[in-house]
């Protein structure tokens, strides 16, 4: 009651009112540098040191000046200039020494030694200044406020050290900054609730209330100038540190080349999602994406385009996904997004498919045409994982049979494509066999020329029938082996054997083989046309070549030299599936071919498609003007056959005029003289 | 100095919204021209059975550089580079980013020449280009 009574009856309260302000702020002020200095280390220590020491002490200093200057007695005042200096300096330097021992290793010294030195200087401030204030009249103090008030001062200094030193929260900083304001207060109105004086009749007035607040003025500007000092100079410090952190924060969470996110930050971000699920987070997808034909551009074109090739798909990544996804490039070329709130599959899979899209259009980086293409796996969290290991795992199954399933795709997982994989696996392991025991058996497709229907010659194609899963169709199994680098050694098994058969027939009917454009790589592949015509005895002339546009596409030099050593020899190239591809026309010129076989997509549209019509109608002219022949492959019904024939395609072939049969079969047909087609 | 043409064709992703089809690609080729004469690119867009075919002629990078900006463009799909080639001079240098759809000119054979236009693209991607500049001289002053 004494202490409550002292604020409200001995003070006056606007200057009590600019001491609390003083207080708080000042409080709040030291509290952080306090915070910096205990946990900041080497040169910088010293300075911060200083730093918090000076301010602190100017604040407590200014906070009870300004609160004596306040203090309402009825006795005459005077100032000691030389003893108020010297209250200002113990603050600030035992404030500064309790920081040394604050900042100590030893827990138990910092907060006790610390506190206690900070809470004792703040008391010697206040006292050395009480004497400074000289009063004209019978001064009685009262020690046991005297010593609570110390007391308090140094509980709260020990309780604010204790906190900035356990935790480096804000909320912390503010709760220190609360207990030193509560040391600064408490000190002030104990000390002077056992402070008394009685006035003497007779003397002199001292200095007059006026002269008081002008000079309560001044100190709180100076002490509010090194106070703001101190803030600025925290910010400013804080400023830098917060940058540069930021920068090193990016710069380890974000892949160098591309600035997407790199794999840490994709770990730590899905951990998060994940874990957020159990607590009421919302679904979401993850997209697994896989670049499908990279390699070969930082093979052909070198690293510094497939760099250049890596920030478009990049830039194009972001595109796809919506604002707020996180996209990341989680391995060389592989990238994963995660898409949040995303509960959805349908929204998911339009993600995906944007994706593929904006993957699957051309680039030109300087000069070079570059085709490449993107599969994407989807995995939908929780439905398909609430862990990120199962929820990666799923969504990699599911990319890894969009890669097999024709690639430049996406697939949404679901428990069945494990079953897939397994039938892919066991099909890799069947065909590893069957190319070490040649297994495959090659059938014959005959081809007629179109005008008198009687057999030219016969395309070789390749049949398996794998022992668990029965007849496997080429179109599934030649990925496969080419992915396992089979297919040469497959190809060329083909080529000697249909050789071999082909030796056996009437001379007028001539064999065609295809190439896949992985054997059309391989600079053996004259040599083993070369060795399979010399071992057979098939005269060159009677074997043809057929080569597709996508083996053209990224290696033509190579691919050039190829073919023309196989020219040289006397054997015919020709051009398979002709009108699917790139583009077409420049090829014609450039490589030796002979013959254009026109795709059967094409041919089963006719005649009523109007587009197709015009397709083959313009294929057959540029045939006859480039003096090449034609095939029309995929023949099915009368009117395709007639219509063909009407454009003066040479030849034909498809299921109308023949399927495809064994070899002694196709011996017995072939013998047969002139076998006429149904027109 | 060399100019590089590039010949592309894509299927339309547009959606008759509060603008007609026909409205949105005019907005598009009046668009391209504004950003294509800063670029100091030409060429026209050519918009058939629900296709664009556009040619662009220009440097070899900015040519490089506006397609790119194309090819993240989600109002089409199924970008096809058909050509690309250095030529002497600039066949459409007349038109910042020409326009000629189907149904500009109904009666004419307008309909038939663009359409003609697209096969031609898979077989003969030079030739399909000098039949559009045929086309556009012939059809000038009918189409917007
Ligand atoms: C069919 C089609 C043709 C376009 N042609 C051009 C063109 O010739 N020049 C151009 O600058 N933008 C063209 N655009 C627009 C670009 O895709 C892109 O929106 C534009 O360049 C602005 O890109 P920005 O948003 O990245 O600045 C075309 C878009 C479409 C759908």
């Amino acid at each position: 009651m004494r202490i409550i009574g002292c604020i409200l009856y001995e003070h006056n309260l606007w200057f009590v009112l600019m001491a609390a302000l003083m207080c708080i702020a000042g409080s709040m002020v030291s509290a952080t540098l306090f915070r910096k200095t205990i946990t900041d280390k080497g040169e910088a220590w010293i300075h911060w040191c200083f730093l918090s020491a000076v301010t602190a002490g100017a604040a407590t200093w200014a906070t009870h000046f300004i609160a004596m200057l306040g203090y309402q007695t009825s006795a005459p005042v005077t100032l000691d200039g030389v003893l108020t200096v010297i209250s200002a300096l113990m603050a600030a330097g035992g404030i500064g020494i309790g920081l040394v021992l604050a900042s100590s290793t030893s827990p138990r010294i910092a907060s006790l030694a610390g506190g206690s030195t900070i809470g004792l200087a703040i008391g010697a401030m206040h006292y050395t200044g009480m004497f400074a204030y000289r009063v004209d009249g019978i001064v009685h103090w009262d020690w046991r406020y005297v010593m609570g008030s110390l007391a308090i001062a140094m509980g709260c200094s020990i309780a604010a050290i204790h906190l900035l030193r356990k935790n480096d929260t804000p909320y912390r900083t503010w709760q220190a900054g609360g207990l030193l304001c509560l040391a600064i207060v408490g000190l002030h109105f104990s000390g002077m609730a056992g402070f008394s004086v009685t006035a003497m009749a007779g003397y002199s007035q001292g200095a007059d209330s006026e002269a008081f607040a002008a000079m309560a003025a001044a100190i709180g500007m100076v002490a509010l100038l090194i106070v703001g000092t101190g803030i600025s100079t925290y910010l400013v410090e804080r400023r830098t540190t917060t940058e540069s952190e930021n920068r090193i924060a990016h710069i380890a969470m974000h892949d160098a080349l591309t600035n997407l996110a790199n794999r840490h930050q994709f770990t730590d971000a899905l951990r998060n999602e994940c874990n957020a699920l159990g607590d009421g987070g919302t679904p979401f997808a993850l997209l697994m994406v896989d670049l499908d034909r990279f390699k070969p551009i930082n093979d052909t074109l070198g690293h510094p385009i497939g760099d250049l090739v890596l920030q478009r798909i990049a830039n194009r990544l972001r595109l796809a996904a919506r604002d707020g996804d996180i996209v990341a490039r989680i391995g060389g070329d592989e990238f994963a997004i995660i898409a949040f709130g995303l509960g959805d599959p349908d929204a998911a899979t339009t993600v995906a498919e944007r994706v593929v899209e904006i993957l699957s259009r051309p680039m030109i980086i300087e000069g070079n045409v570059v085709e490449i293409s993107g599969s994407v796996g989807v995995g939908m969290a929780p439905d398909h994982g609430s862990d990120p290991d199962a929820l990666v795992q799923h969504a990699d199954i599911a990319l890894y049979s969009a890669k097999h399933g024709g690639k430049q795709t996406y697939r949404l997982f679901e428990p069945k494509l494990m079953e897939a994989i397994q039938r892919r696996r066991s099909l890799e392991a069947s065909l590893r066999r069957a190319s070490m025991r040649n297994e495959f058996r090659i059938v014959y497709q005959p081809v007629f020329s179109s005008a008198q229907g009687e057999i030219t010659g016969a395309e070789a194609l390749l049949r398996w029938t794998c022992p668990q899963h029965g007849e496997i169709s080429p179109t599934e199994f030649i990925p496969i082996a080419e992915e396992l680098g089979l297919v040469s050694r497959i190809g060329s098994d083909v080529l000697r054997r249909a050789c071999k058969d082909a030796a056996g027939w009437p001379e007028h009917i001539d064999l065609a083989v295809n190439v896949s454009p992985v054997q059309l790589l391989d600079p053996r592949l004259p040599q083993t046309v070369s060795q399979a015509l010399a071992d057979s005895g098939l005269a060159p002339e009677r074997l043809e070549l057929e080569i597709t546009e996508t083996a053209l596409l990224n290696n033509d030099e190579a691919a050039l030299r190829t073919l023309t050593h196989i020219r040289d020899q006397g054997v015919r190239i020709s051009l398979d599936d002709f009108g699917t591809g790139y583009s077409s026309l420049s090829y014609l010129h450039r490589f030796p071919i002979s013959r254009i076989k026109i795709d059967k997509s094409f041919v089963q549209k006719l005649p009523d498609d109007v587009g197709s019509a015009s397709i083959v109608r313009a294929i057959a002219q540029l045939g006859s003007s480039l003096s090449m022949k034609i095939t029309a492959e995929g023949i099915e019904t009368d009117s395709q056959l007639s219509f063909i024939q009407e454009q003066g395609c040479d030849e034909v072939q498809g299921f109308l005029t023949g399927r495809p049969i064994a070899a002694a079969d196709f011996l017995l047909l072939a013998g047969r003289t002139v076998q006429p087609v149904d027109a | 100095m060399p100019i590089s043409r590039l010949l592309y064709s894509s299927v339309s992703r547009l959606e008759p919204g509060a603008l007609t089809i026909d409205r949105q690609i005019t907005r598009i080729a009046g668009e391209a021209a504004l950003l294509n004469e800063e670029a100091g690119i030409t060429g026209i867009l050519v918009f058939v059975e629900d296709q664009f075919i556009q040619i662009l002629e220009g440097e070899a990078e900015v040519v490089e550089e506006i397609f790119e900006r194309i090819c993240c463009d989600f109002r089409h799909a199924q970008v096809r580079l058909i050509d690309l080639v250095s030529v002497k001079e600039r066949l459409f240098d007349r038109w910042h980013m020409a326009r000629l759809c189907e149904g500009d000119d109904p009666g004419s054979s307008l309909d038939d020449d663009l359409r003609n236009i697209r096969y031609l693209l898979g077989v003969n991607a030079r030739v399909a280009v000098e039949r559009m500049h045929e086309t556009l001289l012939s059809y000038e002053e009918v189409v917007p």
